[in-house]
């Protein structure tokens, strides 16, 4: 037996005939005669497909809804930034006019005469303080680095300051309306009296919530240092400087009201003779100590509240006074402006010298008398007392 | 066969007339089910004259008919209506239209209907991939090589199967015979 050919008959036998050949032509011409195409079969998706679909649905869903516990907290904290932006953005703009300030050449720490507004209404709408200039300390006009200061100086209007009442807006140098430092600003003449000149300034605009008191206190450190007036100078001015601290409490205002709010201001002021009406900025800054310069940096910079210069103490800590300084190390030698002098063993007082400068040790802020002749430094405390001689040291 | 044309939209009736008949013979070799494979074969010429190939040769478009003939037969044996029917329909007709019976003969003629049914009922129950590389193979006189491209599996597969459905039929082709009977693959 063949099995191939046994199956080949076997498949004929199988082969359709002429009647079922004839009926599939006719179905296939039929179906290719109505022209229905086809279609591609929409497969069924599996079910991997659907799981697929449901978990990236729900993942997404997740992941949206955690972008939204995430982030609206963090919205609503920027929102409260925003809202809170217009004190810190006046508290700002007062640190950055502070450094200004402390920065400037003409700017002494009780004259401040950026802050002088001859008209005083700008002063009276922002509500800062105005120092009693009749009170100021001694100054000595002929001084080498004072710079006199007349008020109806058309030049000296660029020291002059906007008060700007809009609490967003954040001047360049400018004092905003947040009235955080205190700044002298009314004319000698036309302000004798500080309490009046306050008063009528705040009660003009202000007297809703302000709340303002002065008080006043004399200090008994020597007098200008750079005069050379000491206790036993002869060229000895009155030295008193006297420190007005004003505080205002709460004194809560908004736009509408032409109102602003700060907490507290402070004015040190130590200002002309009273019936002077010039100005005479002695200090800057730049030649604070280090100490002090870094308070004030520190103050300015890392505080943006206005209350970092709340207290009067702290006011007092950055306001420059003294140009010379010095550092009594106890080991037989002192720096005097940052220089070096050793003590000359077995020293004498040498007795009558004419010019004396007032250094403040910048340590413990006492004030020592200093006599310069050439490079030898006779120290003397402020009763008198001889401490002795310093030679400069070489380099 | 060479007048044809090889366009298949041009010589569409005449490519019907001249392998419908293959093209169902073989779905029936792997439906066992007449109605099956006059489904499937309606459907590869359809696709056959959707697919508007304009062959290179004859060759090619038998080539092309049986690798669509095989892979519609497998589609239609893998639906679930197939998967979940019985089988057994076949062999309606096995006698030889070519031949009328002759009664003075009718031992003889009983003879060879039986020997085709066992042929024919043996190679039916082989598998179904097997049974399309026997019939490929005994009837289309197809190669290794044919197959393996009409079926798309490989020539050692096409091979094996080949050698699984001969262990396979020997067996079941030695009950019908008698002892005279000696199958030669």
């Amino acid at each position: 037996m063949n099995f191939k050919d046994e199956y080949r008959k076997s498949a004929e036998s199988l082969s359709p005939d002429r009647k079922t050949i004839d009926r599939m032509k006719a179905a296939v011409m039929a179906e290719i005669n109505s022209g229905t195409e086809e279609k591609p079969r929409s497969r069924k998706p599996l079910p991997m497909n659907r799981i697929a679909l449901i978990g990236g649905a729900a993942a997404a869903c997740a992941v949206i809804t955690l972008s939204a516990v995430a982030f609206i907290p963090m919205i609503r904290n920027n929102s409260d930034m925003v809202s809170e932006a217009g004190s810190s953005n006046s508290s700002a703009a007062v640190n950055s006019s502070y450094s200004d300030v402390s920065s400037s050449s003409t700017a002494s720490a009780g004259n401040l005469p950026q802050g002088f507004d001859a008209a005083g209404e700008s002063l009276a709408e922002s509500g800062t303080i105005i120092s009693d200039p009749d009170s100021g300390s001694d100054s000595t006009p002929d001084s080498a680095n004072s710079e006199q200061y007349d008020p109806t100086d058309a030049s000296h209007s660029d020291n002059e300051i906007d008060f700007p009442n809009d609490k967003t807006q954040q001047g360049d140098g400018l004092f905003p309306s947040d009235p955080a430092v205190g700044i002298s600003s009314a004319a000698p003449n036309e302000n004798p009296d500080i309490s009046s000149g306050v008063t009528s300034d705040f009660s003009s605009g202000y007297t809703e919530e302000a709340a303002i008191t002065m008080t006043e206190s004399t200090d008994d450190r020597p007098g200008h240092p750079c005069t050379g007036a000491g206790p036993e100078g002869e060229t000895a001015h009155s030295t008193e400087t006297e420190v007005y601290t004003a505080e205002i409490a709460d004194y809560s205002t908004d736009a509408e009201d032409h109102t602003s709010e700060f907490s507290f201001a402070t004015v040190d002021a130590a200002t002309a003779e009273p019936d002077e009406p010039d100005y005479t900025a002695e200090f800057s800054y730049e030649d604070m100590p280090g100490e002090l310069e870094g308070t004030a940096e520190f103050a300015t910079e890392e505080y943006g509240s206005a209350e970092v210069y709340g207290t009067a103490e702290e006011s007092e800590e950055v306001q420059p006074e003294y140009q010379y300084r010095l550092v009594l190390t106890g080991k037989g030698w002192l720096t005097f402006n940052g220089e070096r002098y050793d003590q000359i063993k077995n020293a004498a007082d040498p007795g009558a010298f004419r010019q004396a400068v007032q250094a403040i040790h910048i340590i413990d802020r006492q004030m020592y008398s200093v006599y310069m002749d050439n490079d030898t430094l006779y120290l003397y405390q402020n009763n008198g007392d001889f401490l002795g001689a310093f030679a400069k040291k070489l380099t | 066969m060479d007048t044809l044309s090889l366009s298949a939209a041009e010589s569409f009736d005449e490519v019907m007339e001249f392998y419908m008949p293959m093209v169902y013979r073989i779905a029936f070799a792997r439906l066992a089910n007449r109605n099956d494979a006059e489904d499937v074969t309606q459907d590869v010429f359809l696709r056959y004259y959707r697919a508007g190939i304009i062959y290179n040769n004859e060759e090619h478009r038998k080539a092309w008919l049986i690798r669509c003939a095989v892979n519609c037969a497998k589609n239609t044996a893998g639906s679930a209506w197939n998967r979940h029917r019985a089988t057994g329909e076949f062999l309606e007709n096995t006698s030889d239209p070519d031949e009328e019976p002759a009664y003075s003969d009718c031992e003889e003629q009983f003879d060879k209907t039986e020997r085709r049914l066992s042929v024919m009922n043996a190679v039916m129950k082989l598998p179904d991939k097997y049974r399309v590389v026997i019939h490929l193979f005994y009837f289309e006189d197809m190669s290794i090589s044919q197959i393996s491209a009409a079926t798309g599996v490989g020539e050692s597969t096409v091979k094996t199967q080949l050698s699984r459905a001969r262990k396979l039929l020997k067996p079941m082709l030695s009950e019908f015979a008698d002892n005279s009977w000696e199958v030669d693959f």
